[in-house]
């Protein structure tokens, strides 16, 4: 499938003008797929095509910007993190003699995902010292220490996506606790009244 | 395991109470269906945890008795009763403390005398355990070598070493109770896992400084007379390995389809096991056990 002719763009073209050509046609193709019977069929697959292309041409094009800069083995290590291929990644990385900041920044990323956080830290900071100017590098260090590793951070939101709630849900919602409160309804209000029926 | 892994009774509600206490007792009393009533002091409240989280994420409902308690037998509570899934549950748990009392063995110590009465109260329950979860048993006798040989170097990688212990109880886990390509519950039980290693580690600083056994914090930072002087000198290192280890546990476990008993799990995960973390950290003496 080409995807640059779904798009109506040419493969050299610049990322405005595939953004421009996915915005237009998107507005078009969001409208025919309300369309009655087969009209709003085919504009439901016709948006999900273009969906697809747009996706797939931004994926190949980040993956040869990472191989132009980084190099082509990094770039691959790169891409394979990203489909969560650790051991892939880490196999090149050990093959790879030239060490340079963006190797040290890969592998703590392996590190962080392996569990290994303090590997994981000690290689980030050796590729801020390499490469001081990259916000990429200081960013993530800084993302690592004060955000992930804070002890105050909201635990109810950790880990979940498009979460807009600032405060932690009211500690009582309502949960059925395994079965236990319909066993016992009774010694439940009990030991709820008085806490001397506490376990000794 | 030694009872890191618990809730925060300020925080907690009493029906969760009741539910943490019937999956202990369930545990205690599931020991001594399967192997008797000695190995019952292997009884802990980080496998009560483990029990709460493995019938919670398999969506098993246990099934609740009556009954009373060997040390308090006219006071009747409920219990879990015995299944085949906590049947599998506490010979994991008994796999594990055999392992740790071979490793305490071979240490060279005083205290092998305790060790080795230990070893032959519970040789029986083991090979029972072992029968019935034997890729587990494998993998935890190798995960302990390889946790040895790295003691005996003197590893000052915290987390080559605590990887060791953690990597084999997550596969031990994975493998006991068919956990099927779920990356986020393995990353629950892996970081859940080291957090129980770097607790024990932080807790016995003292008690390794004094008699000069391995200790992580120690080989990596230096060798300080006390917990109090190394903490003074490294707090900052030490609470981001252990709050990072804390926070991927509570991101993997918000990522999972945990329904029924999500208010104690909830608990443990997002106050108990930050609550314990800063008593370890802040007192410069080891813990006394806790009673829930």
């Amino acid at each position: 499938m080409n995807y640059y002719e779904i798009l109506g763009v040419s493969p050299h073209c610049t990322q405005e003008e595939l953004d421009e050509a996915y915005r237009r046609l998107r507005a078009i193709y969001a409208e025919e797929r309300f369309l009655e019977g087969e009209a709003g069929k085919q504009g439901a697959i016709k948006l999900s095509r273009l969906d697809e292309a747009y996706n797939e041409i931004m994926r190949e094009r980040a993956q040869q910007k990472s191989s132009s800069q980084y190099g082509h083995k990094l770039g691959e290590a790169d891409q394979k993190l990203k489909n969560g291929d650790i051991n892939g990644a880490q196999e090149i990385l050990d093959n790879e003699q030239d060490r340079g900041a963006h190797w040290h920044f890969l592998q703590s990323i392996i590190f962080y995902k392996k569990g290994w956080y303090e590997e994981s830290r000690t290689q980030l900071k050796l590729a801020v010292s390499m490469d001081p100017g990259n916000t990429q590098y200081t960013t993530a260090l800084d993302r690592l220490e004060q955000q992930m590793a804070s002890k105050t951070s909201n635990p109810y939101t950790m880990g979940k996506e498009n979460t807009n709630t600032q405060q932690p849900p009211p500690y009582t919602e309502p949960d059925t606790s395994m079965g236990l409160a319909r066993c016992c309804t009774t010694l439940c209000i009990l030991d709820c009244c008085c806490d001397l029926l506490r376990c000794i | 395991m030694y009872g890191y892994i618990i809730p925060d009774k300020t925080k907690l509600y009493n029906k969760d109470f009741l539910l943490f206490r019937s999956f202990y007792c369930g545990v205690c009393k599931s020991i001594a269906a399967t192997s008797g009533n000695l190995p019952r002091f292997s009884t802990n409240y980080d496998i009560a945890f483990l029990a709460a989280l493995i019938h919670a994420y398999k969506n098993h409902m246990p099934e609740y008795s009556c009954e009373g308690c060997i040390l308090n037998p006219f006071k009747k509570k409920h219990v879990v009763k015995q299944s085949e899934l906590m049947q599998r549950i506490v010979s994991l748990n008994t796999l594990l403390s055999y392992h740790n009392i071979l490793d305490k063995i071979a240490d060279k110590d005083k205290g092998k005398l305790k060790a080795k009465l230990a070893k032959r109260v519970m040789k029986k329950a083991y090979f029972s355990a072992r029968e019935i979860l034997p890729q587990a048993d494998n993998i935890l006798q190798k995960s302990f070598e390889k946790l040895r040989e790295l003691e005996k170097e003197n590893s000052k990688s915290i987390d080559r070493v605590s990887d060791c212990f953690a990597s084999g109880f997550r596969d031990c886990v994975v493998k006991s109770f068919d956990i099927q390509n779920d990356y986020n519950f393995e990353d629950v039980i892996y970081n859940i896992a080291k957090f129980v290693y770097l607790a024990d580690a932080l807790d016995d600083i003292n008690d390794d400084a004094k008699k000069k056994h391995y200790n992580p914090f120690l080989a990596r930072y230096g060798q300080y007379k006390n917990k109090a002087e190394l903490i003074k000198e490294h707090r900052q290192d030490i609470e981001f390995i252990i709050n990072m280890t804390i926070n991927r546990a509570i991101e993997s476990y918000n990522k999972l389809n945990v329904c029924e008993g999500r208010d104690l799990l909830n608990n443990i995960f997002y106050f108990g096991l930050r609550r314990k973390a800063e008593l370890l950290i802040n007192s410069p003496k080891k813990q006394k056990r806790e009673r829930v």
